[in-house]
């Protein structure tokens, strides 16, 4: 009896810690698709209501987004707009920058779907089922005030889900202009240029270039990727699996570029646990003469904590190791998304094209430096970067092809694979093999035929 | 010991149904992705057996991860069971200030793990950390230590600031134990001539074996679920190298991997059962042979 006792309670300790441990992981939920009216033909009904919508009961719409995101000054200056102009309230749901992504994929998964949404979108936004889960506004009227070379960012499948509310950048290398002219160095055309420009600065005791290793995501090496796949039968090759990671000689290139900057000390002596919050202070006074980032960064980030700084600065191309004379990235906009299976569709429609009525988008973003998004942009002023190399920017600029075409890119995951490769973790071939076997997984699960 | 029946067997069926609704089916129904294609793009769900199995192993992350939770977990183990033990013993002198003793030691149990990893984010920082600074204050060269820039020193961080986190426990449970041993037993053993040692050994360890033996069970068990002091103080990182089972499960679910971060739970959860079934048998043979 006793040993029957004995082995009840052992049984029901054991159940205990697996419940526990069961609990951490969510279940599926199958969410219906139905809705009652062509979502489409819905907002393209309430574009013209836009701003004047606020006779209904007040509600309160869930924006789900990251954590850098909702510092944006013309993010905080329309959610102030639509709540004075309509009396709805907004509830900012920010998630943590690193890990945002895996939350708002969790919070999908489990049926958790905000009023509003915003993301990157691409090739990345398949894995919040774009056709089931959002609005669809291929037909709403602001679809034709974005600006050609952003619209094809917005859409998803030839329809266009998401609002491009945001500014549009171009990424490269900032750097202290100051620095640059004390040593007597010139901005590099060339990978060796830009090497010895390095050295120099290592020289003189500054680090060349302060990169944020222990957050993974700012060594953006999505800025070399993009020129690789410019080639659409390239990128046909890829997204097909007839072509990987390790049979691009560039992407090799690219890989080592990073290696090479770790050891020779041009990311400093000490980088893997530099933050992106540390990045002000090192750009601000002059520890560090470069950075991976885009022309608005100098403004909305540096400014903010060393007021007028970016007047020292300009933007080069971001030279990674995969092209000689380094590239420019094209504009990476964030868009917003209305859930169609809320319940608040109706006011989460409105609010979008509330925020793509000319007279709002104009007040948001007013004297923003940025490159216009919507055609009705016009009080907006381009960077004083942008200002300082707009010839080369012309000439060097590629479209972010990485991010939104290449299935399986990620900027996260990947990034770890190079961060173990600079630490000496792992080789530069077995980072390749890594990332290749990572993207490949991705397609796989995302049922992409010839993976 | 005599337990006395207070009440008819019956009275488990309802607590039994709670446990059946509310744990037991969704814990099977949740492990049963573990056999399934399960992520966000696919729409319909189906088995797959133990293709997710096979492929998780096939993983580097799975084998460091299983590492660093190990000695995560025993390390905590021995430092908190033997921390928890030396304070309480101390204690239990009958300072003046026992009852601020006692608040101060168990404060850091009552901190978030935010609250936990910052502090220690802070105190390892790299450039203004106080350990840095403190070490190139006693003349320590090259004192600019990047204790969470690598696997080994990063791990030690990690374990330091989930001991400090958790001591708190193992000397209050300690604590009563040794305060619930009658004075005389203690009295008569120094009368004849026992040693403090000797006392200790003989009367005062087995008297609170069992409290020690539930320290221990939850040191391994909280040490083997170890997650949010690395989430937050090394992400997993650099790369992969600080990965514990629960942040690797979290990892799987950010690559969309959903069924294979259930397959990884389910591994998880039958290690956790087997050292929770181990301990049990056999720290009941240890209190028996005291």
């Amino acid at each position: 009896m006793m040993k029957l006792k004995k082995m009840g309670y052992t049984v029901i300790c054991a159940l205990l810690v697996a419940s526990t441990m069961a609990g951490c992981t969510s279940s599926a939920k199958s969410t219906t698709a139905d809705t009652t009216k062509a979502a489409g033909t819905a907002a393209q009904e309430q574009t013209t209501a836009a701003a004047a919508t606020a006779s209904k009961e007040p509600v309160t719409l869930t924006i789900l987004a990251n954590q850098d995101w909702v510092t944006k000054p013309y993010m905080k200056a329309i959610w102030q707009l639509y709540e004075d102009k309509t009396g709805n309230k907004l509830d900012i749901q920010a998630v943590p920058i690193d890990s945002g992504e895996t939350i708002m994929k969790t919070k999908f998964a489990t049926g958790e779907i905000p009023d509003i949404f915003m993301h990157f979108g691409g090739s990345g936004l398949a894995a919040y089922q774009p056709e089931k889960n959002f609005v669809d506004f291929s037909d709403a009227a602001w679809v034709a005030d974005v600006q050609d070379y952003v619209l094809p960012q917005a859409s998803f499948n030839d329809k266009v889900y998401g609002l491009p509310f945001w500014e549009a950048s171009i990424s490269g290398i900032i750097y202290n202009t100051e620095i640059f002219e004390s040593l007597g160095l010139k901005m590099p055309t060339t990978q060796a240029e830009f090497m010895t420009a390095c050295e120099t600065i290592k020289a003189a005791g500054i680090t060349p270039m302060y990169l944020a290793v222990k957050d993974t995501w700012p060594l953006l090496y999505q800025f070399g990727v993009d020129n690789m796949f410019l080639d659409s039968a390239v990128l046909g090759k890829l997204n097909s699996n007839t072509l990987k990671y390790a049979d691009i000689p560039e992407f090799k290139t690219m890989i080592q570029w990073y290696k090479d900057m770790a050891d020779n000390g041009y990311f400093g002596e000490k980088f893997a646990t530099n933050t992106w919050d540390g990045a002000p202070a090192a750009l601000g006074e002059g520890k560090a003469a470069m950075m991976l980032a885009w022309d608005s960064y100098a403004n909305s980030d540096l400014d903010t904590k060393y007021p007028g700084i970016s007047e020292k600065f300009s933007i080069m191309p971001a030279f990674v190791g995969a092209v000689d004379g380094g590239s420019y990235e094209g504009p990476n906009v964030c868009l917003t998304f209305a859930n169609k299976n809320g319940k608040n569709v109706d006011a989460a429609i409105e609010y979008i094209n509330f925020m793509a009525d000319p007279a709002n988008y104009n007040e948001a973003f007013k004297d923003y430096g940025t490159t216009p998004v919507f055609k009705g942009q016009n009080t907006i002023k381009t960077t004083a970067l942008y200002n300082s190399a707009a010839e080369v920017i012309a000439e060097k600029t590629v479209a972010s092809t990485a991010w939104p075409s290449v299935i399986g890119f990620t900027q996260v995951e990947g990034a770890k694979y190079i961060q173990e490769c600079m630490l000496g973790i792992s080789s530069v071939d077995e980072c390749i093999a890594a990332m290749d076997n990572d993207r490949m997984q991705i397609a796989k699960a995302q049922q992409t035929p010839g993976f | 010991m005599h337990l006395k029946k207070i009440y008819p067997t019956y009275f488990m069926i309802i607590p039994l149904i709670v446990f059946t609704i509310f744990f037991l089916i969704p814990s099977t129904i949740g492990y049963l992705y573990a056999f399934t294609d399960w992520n966000p793009y696919v729409e319909k769900i189906k088995f797959v057996g133990f293709e997710n199995f096979v492929e998780i192993f096939q993983n580097r992350s799975l084998t460091t991860a299983f590492i660093n939770t190990v000695v995560i977990a025993v390390v905590k183990t021995v430092f908190v069971t033997v921390i928890g033990v030396g304070i309480a013993l101390l204690l239990n002198r009958g300072f003046r200030t026992n009852k601020m003793l006692r608040t101060v030691y168990f404060m850091p149990a009552i901190f978030s793990a935010l609250i936990v990893g910052l502090i220690f984010s802070g105190l390892f920082d790299t450039q203004n950390g106080v350990i840095n600074q403190v070490l190139g204050a006693i003349g320590v060269k090259d004192a600019q230590i990047e204790w969470l820039g690598s696997r080994w020193p990063a791990l030690t961080v990690v374990n330091a600031a989930e001991i400090w986190r958790s001591a708190g426990y193992g000397v209050v449970i300690t604590l009563a134990a040794l305060q619930a041993i009658p004075a005389d037993y203690l009295e008569a053993a120094k009368m004849d001539g026992a040693n403090g040692w000797q006392r200790f050994r003989h009367i005062i360890l087995p008297m609170i074996m069992p409290a020690v033996n539930v320290n221990i069970l939850f040191s391994l068990i909280y040490g083997l679920k170890m997650f949010d002091l690395i989430l937050i103080l090394t992400g997993g990182g650099p790369g992969h190298e600080t990965e514990s089972f629960g942040t690797l499960i979290l990892s799987e679910m950010s690559r969309d991997r959903y069924s294979q971060s259930v397959s990884i739970n389910l591994i998880f959860s039958i290690m956790l059962v087997i050292v929770a079934i181990l301990f049990q048998k056999y720290s009941k043979k240890w209190e028996a042979k005291e």
